[in-house]
């Protein structure tokens, strides 16, 4: 290892100069710019007009590696700096962990993944389902669908279609077409065939006031539901698949607008409460979308434009912040949110509406 | 000596106790494990010189196993399945970087299969010295969830014990492992590190080191006096990342951990699951950042570091330093001079008849020159 300072100096040096030159050309400028609205931390630079520097080793730093370094050492010592260290293997255990969950590695005594079930007297009841000796395959469900039991239908849909039902809201909810034509497309699986029966439906549901808080049980269109869902007949579960999926795209879909500038939501999951708070300021000095997560373990919140991506991410439970500058109205944006323990993420839409 | 380990009956209870309280386990399966943490740590209470010199040997052997009993039960809490991911996660997070394909160019892709081989092999020497050092037959395997959580909590110590290198020098066994793998080290080394690990069986674990860091670090210290720079350069980079991380822009703090691990932009892409052009994205905004806490937030950290600051003419040779000031209209000379004076943004501010922010400003421009300058002269250098 090469400790002389003078060197390692000089190797910050042109990471820094590697960066600067080319970021002088236009990010100063923008730095300086923004230097006015620190308070606002919107950074110009998620725009989409700039110049795009290649991350290649420049011409000029390939030239000083080759030149000063006989064998080209690690370039950084600065690598093994604690602080750095840490997140290093912080990041990558995180970024293998999905990995490694679809795949754990057997230990060497081991032809499969056992679960090492307790099998002597001293078992308790409450031992079985708990974390030791579950069973290994068990975790295949999805942390999201927690939420579902929380919907508010006059009858209770199986578990299994909702989180079918779950899965193509996520989708539907990302297009622009009509509040019917989402809830079809997002059931037809359910109902193959059914089309026009479903077109039908959907029109009746559209038709019926939403199904939010108080005004649930009651508000619905033929109001003698049957005992349950494996009971009722097939147009009735086209109904109650419809209601599930318009609650679900409901929740899904956070509409921001001027006048309606802050939309909060709730989707309880196996990890805890997922809280999201979508803000949008029309300053047309400040113009941007703010998403606010409240996370119950680690986990990513990412909100996506055409050709941008904010993203944050931290390893324990608690807030992250993501944020959009310039927002077009009439825009839809996705956003995604990731929590430890399930790699699958569930995908919101904030909706910036006309007034 | 020995004697001085002797009234490690309460320690014994303690862990017991802990495991029956704990976990699901039988009475059995908590008594050996419970008996196995505590000879392991009486073994190294007796073992380790700095521990019987500390004059104090039963607070550390109750350290020692209260470290090892949490160790245990969080892996038990995780479980079989959930405990693997977690092990297998750290250790290669670890030894990530050390693992490198023979020939062709390192890629996330590339080397997930080799850690992947290379931590099979890890698992059987770690279940060897486990049955070696805790006296358990040769054909001995964890088979309840107790054990199997005690074998995972061993692994992660053994993989983390320190080996003393030449130089007053140590390093992580799986490290040097991991080295041998990919064929780093010279050939004889294994045998060394095996003599090593034997010979050191605790003294230097995870568990010491956490424990004792102050005296480590101490150590440390006396052995190796941290220069100035080393002090700075830690500094500027730890308050980099904080910088970004309270300005939410963690996925710039993570670009920039993994640009400081030389790793080829595929790699940084593939690990942060980006895109090239989303990569290029972030890499714009940590620029971004990079130069507003270079040239504004903590220009001052940032100069005194590159040796830069004003002190010394903003790192500037004489002649240098000389133009720059001819290229100064009055504002901005007035500006340099009260900066010198190290009077505060406002007190400058209000000498100038400016606001704060115009100042800071103005003073970003000056630096911005006085880097171009630099910049020019290191170009000719190094062409």
């Amino acid at each position: 290892m090469n400790r002389d300072p003078e060197k390692i100096q000089r190797r910050i040096l042109m990471l820094l100069q590697d960066l600067l030159p080319t970021a002088t050309l236009v990010d100063a400028e923008a730095a300086n710019q923004a230097l006015g609205c620190e308070a606002t931390g919107t950074s110009p630079l998620d725009q989409s007009n700039l110049l795009m520097p290649q991350d290649n080793p420049s011409p000029v730093s390939g030239y000083i590696d080759s030149k000063r370094s006989p064998q080209r050492e690690p370039l950084f010592e600065l690598g093994d700096v604690p602080a750095v260290q840490d997140r290093f293997h912080a990041l990558l255990k995180h970024r293998l962990q999905s990995e490694i969950q679809k795949n754990p590695p057997l230990f060497p005594w081991e032809s499969t993944v056992q679960d090492y079930e307790a099998t002597t007297a001293y078992d308790s009841a409450e031992a079985i389902g708990s974390e030791t000796s579950a069973p290994v395959e068990a975790s295949g469900s999805s942390i999201w669908n927690r939420q579902l039991n929380a919907l508010n239908l006059p009858v209770q849909v199986p578990g299994l279609v909702l989180s079918r039902l779950l899965k193509q809201c996520q989708q539907v909810v990302q297009s622009s077409l009509r509040e019917g034509v989402q809830l079809v497309q997002a059931v037809e699986d359910l109902f193959p065939g059914e089309g026009q029966a479903l077109n039908y439906l959907a029109g009746l549901v559209v038709a019926s006031p939403a199904r939010s808080g108080a005004t649930a049980a009651t508000a619905t269109a033929g109001a003698n539901f049957p005992q349950s869902y494996e009971a009722a007949a097939p147009a009735q579960q086209m109904v109650l698949s419809l209601l599930a999926a318009r609650e679900m795209i409901v929740t899904l879909t956070l509409a921001v607008s001027a006048n309606q500038p802050t939309v909060e939501r709730q989707w309880e999951t196996d990890q805890g409460t997922l809280q999201l708070k979508a803000t949008y300021n029309s300053d047309p000095t400040d113009l941007s979308l703010v998403v606010r997560a409240e996370l119950p373990t680690g986990g990513r919140l990412s909100l996506n434009g055409s050709g941008f991506q904010s993203v944050a991410e931290r390893r324990s439970p608690g807030s992250v912040g993501v944020e959009l500058c310039d927002p077009e109205v009439g825009s839809v944006y996705l956003l995604e949110a990731c929590l430890d323990g399930d790699e699958t993420p569930l995908v919101f839409v904030v909706r910036l509406v006309e007034d | 000596m020995i004697e001085a380990c002797q009234s490690v009956e309460p320690i014994f209870q303690l862990l017991l106790s802990e495991f029956k309280v704990s976990t699901n386990a039988s009475e059995q399966h908590c008594w050996d494990v419970a008996d196995r943490l505590l000879k392991e740590v009486t073994r190294i209470c007796i073992e380790s010189k700095r521990i019987q010199a500390s004059g104090d040997p039963e607070s550390w052997a109750l350290t020692l196993a209260k470290h090892r009993l949490q160790q245990c039960l969080h892996y038990s809490k995780l479980g079989s399945r959930r405990g693997r991911v977690e092990l297998h996660s750290t250790l290669s997070a670890v030894v990530y970087r050390y693992i490198t394909p023979p020939q062709t160019q390192a890629s996330y892709q590339a080397r997930l299969p080799l850690i992947e081989d290379f931590l099979q092999s890890f698992y059987i020497e770690a279940l060897n010295a486990f049955r070696r050092e805790a006296q358990l037959l040769p054909s001995y395997t964890p088979n309840a969830p107790l054990q199997l959580a005690e074998y995972m909590a061993f692994t992660e110590r053994y993989a983390k014990r320190r080996i003393p290198l030449p130089g007053n020098r140590s390093q992580q066994l799986i490290i040097l492992r991991a080295q041998t793998f990919s064929q780093q080290q010279p050939a004889e080394t294994p045998v060394d590190i095996d003599q090593a690990a034997e010979g050191m069986s605790g003294e230097a674990d995870g568990a010491w080191n956490a424990a004792s860091m102050q005296q480590v670090r101490e150590q440390m210290v006396a052995q190796e006096p941290e220069p100035v720079e080393d002090a700075l350069r830690h500094t500027v980079i730890a308050e980099l990342i904080s910088y970004l991380d309270e300005r939410k822009q963690n996925d710039c703090a993570d670009y920039f951990v993994l640009r400081l691990q030389d790793l080829p932009t595929s790699e940084i892409e593939s690990i942060l699951r980006l895109t090239p052009r989303q990569r290029d994205y972030l890499q714009q905004r940590f620029k971004y950042h990079l130069v507003r806490f270079a040239l504004s937030h903590r220009w001052e950290l940032v100069h005194q570091w590159l040796e830069a600051d004003l002190d010394r003419n903003l790192g500037l040779a004489p002649q240098q330093w000389q133009d720059f000031q001819t290229r100064l209209d009055e504002s901005q000379k007035a500006l340099l001079t009260l900066k010198q004076q190290k009077l505060t943004d406002a007190a400058i501010a209000q000498a100038l008849g400016f606001t704060t922010t115009q100042i800071q400003k103005q003073w970003f421009k000056l630096l911005e020159q006085a880097w171009e300058i630099r910049n020019d002269f290191w170009e000719m250098q190094n062409r």
